[in-house]
């Protein structure tokens, strides 16, 4: 070894070294933080089941298996329909002849269209795609709005409905059935809404938007209308349903595309990347512990990834094929496949 | 005015430079734009009797879905819908059929195969089809727009009655009113080249030979969350348009003695038919 190559690898012997100091000093940032998945119980399901059970009871809908739970496991209700039912906590709608049933009130109400629940309140669409009817808790009919075009991507919060049309209009419809704010994204070579997310406290839309190019565009209430509060263009080229949702604390945006599951803070300031192939995704975070649980899906498989905002990734587990429900609650996490419903409890050591 | 005449020459001009086909095959569809379909319909209702739904025009795919709903909960029409942007900036929507998978080409010509869906069974829905102006944002009768179907049957006037306040009084050859305003109830059909019970493309109402009312089922659009038709006469249609499939126009004032009501219809081929009747006001 002559002088000049015991000189390079003095001076790559330093550069490591002082990376090192940098790294624990300049960026104090723990690596992988150790999170423990906690199994708790599986339960078989079946129609037909009722045991009176304490606690909180949870909604279940999985193909035409419809009912009530609660956390522990016991089954509180269960019961099957053809095409299944919407469920909500204190009621459920069953979707083929669009009855509305009450917990604790015996009679059925009939409802006019196809019924959904969002944010807890009872909505049904209008047979040709382009309307909403929503309904008081006990069925009867509030309003009804009509759209301009068939609607393409649709979202909601308490008080605040949202339609996102074929022809690339957003629609806000408040509690009362009036127009709250209309609004074209455009920016594309044709216009179209194919993703759409409202924000749990109705502060912030995010929609994608356009053909050639796509857009990712967020809206923020200024007094009573919606401005754009940031957007960026998209390598992605989707002809249909997007995936877009927003984590509970509200300062990010959450996107599919191509290469993974993008992470845009309200704010445009963070444009970031969860490493998830997926077709689809849910995600919900425990504001307790500021971790986001994030379920994947692509095609019949599905995993979850936790990780804490924007896209530090804590880690990630394969959940069974063919899930048929899915409920995160806090750190909790409900699913059913294989007609059985498991939940399983995540913590950080 | 001028903003209707702009929309007629627009849709005058697209469909003489794109004539666009029917989706299927057959009848050109069972239920024609204005039907009474839980509400207004806004396109037509067809039956693709061998399974196939075609594209009316050459287009791009502009969103494609099999799903019976949205990832927001909100329900899809008959589980499928396709939507093609065309180059007159008219966008062809289609419910109820399953879209085939979109391959790496976007594209579509006129008359290929888009998806498919079921034959319709007695009683049930058929497939949807909805031209849509972009421009204007409004529906469009698709028969403006499509090719010409032979057709010399005029649409047919089943009857015409008066009503207020709950109160109807059929029309029959001499019927006795008392004056005041009343609302006219109008039953017509146009089974022809629907085969079924359609609305007729025009109507008129003639009280003594002046015009009372007139509609065109050119267009319909939605605004504040209200639905609307006719051009020309922009009327709602949650007031217009009855549950058994009569068309409501009104109120009319009927001064006392003698009066002839008369209804016209007409088809978009031309052919015309006529009812009188003589009222004795009172």
């Amino acid at each position: 070894m002559d002088d000049q190559s015991r000189r390079g690898t003095t001076i790559t012997i330093l550069a490591t070294g002082l990376s090192l100091v940098a790294y624990f000093f300049a960026l104090a940032e723990p690596l992988s933080t150790e999170l423990t998945a906690m199994p708790r119980w599986v339960v078989p399901l079946a129609s037909g089941q009722g045991t009176a059970s304490a606690g909180t009871r949870i909604p279940f809908s999985a193909g035409d298996l419809f009912g009530y739970f609660a956390e522990d496991g016991s089954v509180f209700f269960m019961n099957s329909a053809p095409g299944g039912a919407a469920v909500a906590d204190g009621a459920y709608a069953t979707l083929a002849d669009a009855r509305l049933y009450r917990l604790g009130k015996p009679e059925a109400v009939g409802l006019a269209g196809l019924p959904f629940f969002d944010s807890g309140a009872l909505y049904s669409g209008l047979a040709d795609g382009t309307g909403l009817n929503a309904y008081d808790a006990d069925g009867a009919l509030k309003w009804t709005y009509r759209f301009p075009c068939l609607l393409s991507a649709t979202a909601g919060s308490p008080g605040l409905w949202v339609g996102g049309t074929v022809d690339g209009w957003l629609e806000g419809v408040d509690a009362d059935g009036k127009r709250a704010f209309s609004f074209s994204p455009g920016g594309s070579r044709i216009s179209v809404i194919l993703g759409l997310a409202v924000s749990p406290s109705g502060r912030w839309i995010a929609a994608i938007s356009g053909l050639d190019r796509q857009r990712l565009v967020i809206l923020g209430r200024g007094g009573t209308d919606f401005r754009v509060a940031s957007h960026r263009y998209l390598d992605s080229d989707y002809r249909g349903p997007t995936p877009v949702s927003f984590l509970d604390d509200e300062g990010y945006a959450l996107y599919l595309r191509p290469d993974g599951i993008g992470v845009w803070s309200v704010d445009g300031r963070t444009d970031d990347l969860l490493p998830v192939k997926a077709d689809g995704f849910t995600v919900s975070m425990d504001e307790g512990t500021g971790v986001a649980y994030l379920v994947a899906r692509k095609g019949d498989e599905s995993e979850l990834v936790a990780f804490k905002p924007p896209a530090r990734v804590l880690g990630r587990i394969a959940l069974p094929r063919n899930l048929e429900y899915l409920r995160m609650s806090g750190s909790t996490l409900y699913f059913f496949a294989d007609k059985r419903l498991a939940r399983v409890d995540f913590w950080q050591e | 005015m001028r903003r209707t005449v702009w929309l007629v020459l627009a849709v005058g001009a697209a469909s003489l430079a794109f004539a666009f086909q029917w989706p299927t095959e057959g009848p050109p569809y069972a239920y024609g734009f204005g039907s009474f379909r839980d509400g207004f319909l806004k396109g037509v209702e067809f039956d693709a009797a061998d399974g196939q739904v075609r594209a009316i025009a050459d287009g791009e795919v502009v969103f494609s879905y099999t799903g019976s709903r949205l990832p927001g909960g909100y329900p899809v029409s008959g589980g499928g819908l396709e939507v093609l942007s065309h180059h007159s900036g008219m966008m062809s929507v289609y419910a109820g059929l399953s879209p085939r998978p979109l391959g790496a080409d976007r594209m579509v010509k006129a008359g290929s195969p888009i998806g498919s869906a079921s034959p319709v069974e007695k009683g049930a829905r058929g497939a949807l089809l909805f031209v849509y102006d972009t421009q204007e944002r409004r529906f469009v009768n698709p028969v403006m727009v499509m090719e010409k179907k032979a057709d010399d049957k005029p649409p047919a006037i089943r009857g015409a009655a008066f009503v207020v306040d709950g109160r109807e009084v059929p029309l029959v050859s001499s019927t006795e009113l008392r004056q005041g305003s009343w609302f006219l109830l109008v039953d017509a059909v146009d089974a022809s080249p629907s085969g079924q019970a359609s609305p007729p493309f025009e109507l008129r109402v003639l009280v003594d030979g002046s015009e009372r009312a007139r509609v065109l089922y050119d267009a319909s659009w939605s605004k504040d969350g209200a639905s609307y038709a006719f051009t020309e006469n922009p009327t709602e249609e949650r007031g217009y348009l009855m549950p058994d499939g009569r068309v409501r126009f009104g109120p009319l004032q009927l001064a006392r003695g003698k009066s002839v009501v008369t209804v016209t219809v007409a088809d978009y081929a031309g052919n015309r038919r006529e009812s009188s009747w003589v009222l004795s006001v009172q």
